[in-house]
């Protein structure tokens, strides 16, 4: 698929495969809190571009009159009646945090 | 040049379910910390949400009310963001296929009726408490209010003001309480708001740059953040500098807002359909049912009480203000058979007593028989009025019987003209200056000894007797 879908994901490389702009590939690492390195920074590039090729291939498809598959299953509306069942103990949730003060878990200090 | 306010409002309200929306830990506010809480709402690895139907229900109720389009197949998505009050890292919300659409309400303004768009109404998991600890300068966090659920109810920006705004607030608030979907309680935050404010020239159709002040949880900041934002937009204009879109925190104390982040830096939620829940197909049957168990809405009440119990437009709107209130008058005048007195008592003692001890109605003690039966000795005669109302004063307080209250503090009114005679004489002989002043033509003179006679009984006097037989005995004097 020609880059013109997406001018702005990145560029070809010398065989024609996407190679995401470095620039975007950082700021996805940064919303999930990942920061590699330069190296790894250009081989994320060329996998997430032939992941993204990818996806282009299937954008060609004509889909216009197919519904959108939201979920594998077909299963509709498995709910529950609004009853209360006892919580966990307090100190489960204790035991699985590093640091905890007054049943809280503490956490490095949060602005905002 | 004269510029109008563009508001538009996200109200967030908890919902008023025993247990939470996807698991089955329970929804009671406050706890000690972290005891509400299970693998689910916690986010623990593995943990599968099923939703409580409850919560559909009460979508569904709010949608109806709120005249909005019912998804038929309605679906859930991740919101995706790191915070340590969402402990699975997103949000379990509704961006593509929310459970309403394309509703409005009316609201009643000073120009007359106003129809404000619902953009749409969705179902969510409300985030855990955050604590900040200064002793160890760190971030202490709480989960049991972590998926609590919650709707939040998105409004077109067609407010023109923050008089618009409030009035909007209060008939939101006032049909969330009377669906019974929402105790609505500010101050337990379960009604927050956050709110979006921009300015433009009036007579301009293209909206100015909006700012957002989000978690808003008193009508009174948020009539005040308006006005103070819309005022530091118009000067920024004014001095021709440019509005930046933002996200800004106002400081009640400090009674000004400052910016907490902006759009270059805004988050990236990057949402997509929750694969751990299935869609929910809400039929016309299930519509239908819950329609058909719809609670009466304050505006059919109010034209119910003028038109059935010849109340006035003011009373009927101060009664129909909160389904307890409501509820209480409506109970009270049916088992007296004395709408009139009641609504009287109600808008007077009532709501009186709730001023005074700033609490919400429902967390008042008055049972609609204590309050009938004391309506009723009233209008026999054996209670007065004023006796009556320290009698009301004593069913708030110590939950008193009013029939038993009365015979055991032999409270019955005294209707007895001899004995009344009596103590008239008596008054009379003792306050001989006051015979002079009445016979000058003073009338204060008469009202003074009426005050002396009802002391001397106690306040127990039949009132209307008691001014007859004095006026009486003071003419022959
Ligand atoms: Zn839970």
């Amino acid at each position: 698929m020609s880059q013109t879908q997406h001018p702005d994901l990145g560029n070809l490389d010398q065989q024609g495969h996407l190679t995401l702009d470095p620039i975007l590939v950082k700021k996805v690492a940064r919303l999930a809190r990942l920061s590699p390195n330069e190296q790894e920074l250009d081989s994320l590039s060329h996998e997430l571009g032939k992941i993204l090729e990818h996806f282009q291939n299937i954008e060609a498809l004509e889909t216009d009159n197919v519904e959108p598959t939201y979920h594998p299953q077909d299963l509709l509306d498995s709910v529950r009646p609004d009853q209360v069942q006892p919580s966990y103990d307090q100190s489960v949730f204790m035991e699985l945090t590093p640091k905890h003060k007054d049943g809280c878990l503490m956490v490095p200090r949060t602005f905002e | 040049m004269s510029y109008e306010t563009v508001i538009g409002l996200e109200v967030h309200v908890e919902l008023s379910t025993a247990s939470k929306i996807f698991c089955s830990c329970e929804t009671t506010f406050g706890g000690e910390p972290n005891t509400h809480c299970c693998p689910v709402c916690t986010g623990l690895p593995g943990a599968l949400p099923v939703l409580n139907e409850q919560v559909v229900d009460y979508a569904i109720r709010t949608c109806l009310a709120t005249h909005c389009a019912i998804t038929p197949l309605t679906r859930f998505d991740r919101k995706n963001y790191f915070y340590p009050d969402l402990p699975k890292a997103y949000q379990i919300s509704q961006l593509h296929k929310p459970i309403g659409r394309n509703g409005h309400l009316e609201i009643e303004t000073a120009e007359g009726l106003k129809k404000i768009g619902i953009h749409e109404i969705h179902m969510e998991e409300d985030a855990g408490k955050l604590i900040h600890d200064p002793w160890e300068d760190c971030t202490l966090v709480d989960y049991n209010r972590c998926g609590v659920p919650l709707l939040e109810i998105v409004s077109e920006p067609d407010l023109r003001s923050a008089e618009e705004a409030l009035i909007y607030l209060e008939k939101l608030r006032s049909i969330l309480q009377f669906l019974g979907v929402s105790d609505c309680r500010m101050e337990q935050g379960s009604l927050r708001a956050d709110v979006n404010v921009s300015v433009r020239p009036v007579g301009s159709q293209t909206f100015g740059t909006r700012t957002e002040m989000k978690n808003m949880n008193s009508f009174k900041a948020i009539g005040r953040a308006i006005v103070a934002e819309a005022k530091r937009q118009i000067d920024l204009i004014e001095d021709g500098k440019t509005i930046k879109q933002e996200t800004r925190r106002w400081d009640e104390n400090k009674d000004s807002s400052f910016a907490m982040r902006s759009k270059e830096d805004a988050m990236d939620y990057r949402y997509f359909p929750d694969p751990d829940l299935v869609a929910i197909n809400i039929t016309p049957d299930w519509i239908e049912r819950v329609r058909s168990g719809l609670a009466e809405l304050p505006e059919s009440r109010r034209a119910r009480y003028i038109a059935d119990w010849q109340l006035s437009e003011y009373e009927a709107g101060v009664l129909t203000t909160h389904p307890a209130i409501a509820n209480l008058f409506e109970e009270t005048a049916t088992l007296s058979g004395r709408p009139k007195d009641a609504a009287s008592w109600m808008l007077g003692e009532f709501m009186q007593a709730a001023k005074e001890q700033e609490c919400e109605p429902q967390d008042l003690h008055m049972p609609a028989q204590s309050l009938a039966t004391l309506i009723a000795r009233v209008a026999e005669g054996v209670v007065n009025r004023n006796t009556a109302k320290k009698i009301f004063t004593q069913i708030l307080e110590n939950k008193v019987d009013p029939d038993a209250y009365i015979e055991q503090n032999g409270l019955r009114m005294v209707s007895n003209p001899d004995a009344l005679k009596d103590k008239i004489a008596e008054i009379i002989a003792a306050n001989p200056q006051s015979i002079v002043d009445y016979k000058a033509g003073k009338t204060k003179a008469m009202g003074f000894l009426v005050g002396q006679v009802m002391r001397a009984m106690q306040g127990k006097a039949d009132p209307q007797l008691l001014n007859e037989l004095l006026k009486d005995a003071l003419d022959r004097a």
